[in-house]
């Protein structure tokens, strides 16, 4: 927050440019308020991430800085095409899932049998049930699912994706990812019931 | 008002790691002038590299075009 009103007060940027003009200037510019203004917006929601799917602080804070790095090495390949914060988030969904699977070869259960359980199943479980669930028993039981289920639940209500883009972050067909929805919210749901009652 | 408890936790988390946020934001920045430095040495000096090179392999001399009108000496 110090660092965006330096940047303001200096005169660096305007404080409400958007993020894709952020990023269009920055490219055209290297001028680095650009970046950091960026960085300023939306490091906390990375950091949340990377601490909720990683679970260590340490790891948590390593993982931050190298996507930001991934993100400054990446920018001019960004296209526009998506929001500038749905392709961050991708970007970090899967810098995380990918460093999990690596570390403990974490195995998800696959979607693609829509066929057995039909369409618009995603909803079943009521969105407004999970939303109301107090804080600190959500903190325990995102930390007892696994990474592929947590990172659907933040997308879908932290972040607010819709699922085509939750389908590009993730690489799943729109019907993939309705089924990995119902099934995230199952398990969660499950793990409240056994805890919680 | 919905409530949204999800983004409750999103918004604890974020708000006991600030000195962890802009210590990271240090390295990025460290790491960033790093970047540009190496680039900007390479983008110094590769020509002369490559120039050696050549001369040392038997090659001649890459005559940078200077004369707005390559007819002219």
């Amino acid at each position: 927050m110090i660092n965006l009103l330096n940047a303001v007060i200096t005169g660096a940027i305007p404080s409400s440019i958007e993020d894709e003009e952020a990023v269009e200037a920055y490219i055209r510019t290297q001028n680095v308020s650009y970046f950091n203004l960026l960085y300023q917006r939306y490091s906390g929601k990375v950091y949340a991430k990377c601490y909720s799917l990683l679970k260590d602080d340490f790891e948590a804070e390593d993982a931050m800085q190298e996507i930001f790095m991934k993100i400054l090495l990446k920018i001019s390949s960004f296209s526009g095409r998506s929001k500038f914060s749905t392709w961050l988030y991708s970007i970090t969904y899967n810098f995380c899932i990918d460093k999990i699977r690596m570390a403990k070869k974490d195995v998800t259960q696959e979607v693609d049998d829509i066929n057995k359980y039909g369409e618009n199943v995603a909803d079943e479980v009521e969105d407004a049930e999970l939303k109301e669930i107090a804080v600190d028993r959500l903190r325990v039981i995102l930390g007892e699912i696994n990474s592929e289920d947590k990172a659907v639940l933040l997308m879908k209500y932290q972040d607010d994706l819709s699922i085509k883009d939750m389908c590009s972050v993730l690489n799943k067909s729109e019907s993939a990812m309705k089924m990995q929805i119902k099934r995230a919210k199952e398990r969660f749901m499950k793990i409240y019931y056994q805890k919680y009652g | 008002m919905e409530i949204n408890n999800f983004k409750l936790l999103e918004q604890q988390l974020m708000d006991q790691k600030e000195a962890q946020l802009s210590r990271v934001q240090n390295k990025i920045n460290i790491d960033r002038s790093l970047f540009q430095s190496i680039g900007d040495m390479v983008e110094l000096y590769f020509p002369k590299i490559l120039e050696v090179f050549i001369k040392m392999t038997g090659g001649n001399e890459i005559k940078s075009p200077d004369s707005k009108y390559p007819h002219e000496k």
